[in-house]
């Protein structure tokens, strides 16, 4: 599908490269009221790349997601200092253009959230919004997406029946069509096989091979086999008296064969909870 | 209590709450039903009150009744939805117009009728000189309705804080989540408060004697005056000797009115809720 990207798609990748990163994450704190959830969080996600979030449950990595695109605001109480730039966005800048941000950093939760309405009407609300209003368009719009991610066969002859009506793996396939039908930079997806059955796993696994071509995703897991099956690179998150940390970070072949942690090593060959 | 007898003493208990549930609604189903039904034929619903209700029919009053509810839940429905909307996307929960709002809709619920009768009276009779008349008695519904329609409307609206949230992951303006989304989907929710109103105001009589008034013709528009099923029901058993078998009567036809409404309301409700297949 054609997703419009604006980055260099053969660049160096290496932590130490800012310059070449889609999304620069510097000194990052997150906190909710009196509770600090991620503290000082410098990271830096190259595109074209699966880059996975690990860790144990609280140590902030979907707090982190939901900085990206600025989510994280609808939650009460939230503050955030530090800054993350997307390209030479600053997105937590007093004037971000948060709508735009949104369109360009598309979403994907761990439970699959259609809105209550027909399959055509999922697009259609989204599409219209971003002006494209004619029907022949928004028609090959959906058409395009529901290809992206393998669902045109299953689902695209009966377009006005219910998505609830859809399985789950269906379900989640077609709000990762819906992300795509603003045509982002960046895809984050939030455990987004989590509520999945193996074979529906694979198959949104293999889409998301496909997309990286494409575009820059980041995905928070849980399933550490799953991390090492998709991901070029990883983060892994830790906690300390309750605040998350990273603990370390780089490509998926240095944090499982040259950990500079002993906890790294431990926790990605399971030895820890 | 020994163990093994707790699941037993709380299905009992459970039992037995049910069981006077259902005794309460069957015994006031019954004994209105058993002296009124027979009563009720096309011509007591198709002409007009005679001997002061003893005689005749109750097609005005049923008019009436429909007017003043009509405008009641056409009067709330904005309110409420309003209301909800403003809770949920407008304000921050524990701020102070949050917490204002709340209060003011609590207090609205814990007024009593015949009070609600004396401020419609002063408000929407006098002051805005709609007088005696179903518009007014509407508007003073409205006002009733209006607490917990507007609970339901909000309930029902964080009900679907998926699909907000989906919707601003997506980049799509407030307005758009609001109108295209979230009233949408919670729509069959919505009215399912407005039914559960309607049961409030269509039974409500204290409030209307004071507002709507309760002369029998036939209404010509919202500004005249009209006497609803409820007050219809009051006068016969309280002002008109021998009226009790037209009283039982218009009682059957209202609750028949009610138990449909709210049927309607309940199956609009039950299509709401995704399914995960």
């Amino acid at each position: 599908m054609n997703v419009q990207t604006t980055g260099p798609r053969t660049i160096d990748v290496s932590p130490g490269r800012v310059e070449a990163s889609h999304i620069c994450v510097e000194n990052l704190t997150i906190a909710y009221g009196a509770l600090t959830a991620l503290s000082d969080v410098t990271l830096s996600i190259p595109p074209g790349r699966i880059t996975a979030l690990i860790g144990p449950s609280g140590c902030g990595k979907t707090s982190l997601l939901t900085c990206l695109n600025r989510l994280i605001d609808l939650i009460p109480g939230a503050r955030v200092t530090g800054r993350i730039l997307v390209r030479d966005t600053d997105v937590l800048g007093r004037d971000a253009d948060l709508l735009r941000l949104r369109k360009r950093v598309g979403m994907v939760f761990q439970k699959p959230n259609p809105f209550p309405f027909s399959i055509r009407r999922n697009f259609d609300i989204v599409l219209s919004e971003f002006g494209v209003r004619r029907r022949a368009d928004r028609e090959a719009r959906i058409d395009e997406c529901l290809r992206a991610v393998g669902l045109q066969a299953e689902i695209g002859h009966r377009l006005d029946m219910s998505a609830c009506a859809l399985s789950g793996g269906q379900q989640q396939r077609l709000c990762i069509a819906r992300a795509l039908a603003t045509r982002p930079e960046i895809l984050l997806l939030d455990e987004p096989c989590s509520a999945l059955d193996p074979m529906s796993t694979m198959t949104i696994e293999r889409l998301l091979l496909k997309l990286k071509d494409s575009i820059t995703l980041v995905i928070v897991t849980h399933n550490l086999s799953q991390a090492r099956r998709i991901a070029d690179r990883c983060a892994l998150f830790w906690t300390r008296c309750g605040t998350g940390y990273l603990l370390e970070h780089g490509t998926m072949a240095d944090l499982s064969e040259r950990p500079q942690n002993q906890v790294t090593d431990d926790y990605l060959n399971g030895r820890v909870a | 209590m020994r163990r093994s007898l707790r699941p037993f003493v709380n299905d009992l208990v459970v039992r037995a709450a049910v069981a006077a549930v259902v005794f309460v609604l069957a015994a006031i189903v019954v004994h209105v039903v058993t002296r009124g039904a027979a009563l009720v034929s096309w011509d007591f619903l198709t002409t007009a009150p005679r001997a002061a209700g003893r005689a005749g029919g109750i097609a005005p009053v049923l008019v009436s009744t429909a007017a003043v509810t009509a405008v009641a839940l056409a009067a709330a429905l904005p309110l409420a939805v309003g209301a909800a909307v403003f809770l949920v996307e407008a304000v921050r929960p524990h701020t102070v117009a949050a917490r204002l709002t709340r209060g003011c809709l609590g207090v609205l619920a814990a007024v009593p009728s015949i009070v609600f009768g004396l401020a419609g009276n002063m408000i929407f009779c006098d002051w805005l000189g709609f007088g005696f008349s179903i518009l007014a008695g509407g508007l003073t519904l409205a006002l009733m309705i209006l607490p917990i329609a507007a609970c339901v409307a909000e309930t029902t609206l964080r009900m679907h804080g998926e699909d907000r949230r989906a919707g601003y992951a997506l980049g799509l303006p407030q307005r758009r989540i609001v109108w295209s989304i979230m009233l949408p989907a919670a729509a069959p929710g919505i009215f399912a408060g407005l039914g559960l109103g309607f049961g409030r105001a269509v039974a409500e009589s204290a409030a209307l004697i004071f507002t709507s008034g309760y002369v029998v013709r036939m209404p010509d528009s919202v500004f005249d005056s009209g006497r609803t099923m409820a007050v219809h029901i009051l006068d016969l058993a309280m002002n008109v000797p021998g009226g009790d078998g037209n009283a039982f009567a218009t009682a059957t036809v209202l609750l028949v009115s009610v138990a449909a409404v709210v049927a309607l309301f309940t199956a609009l409700d039950g299509k709401q809720g995704r399914e995960f297949v």
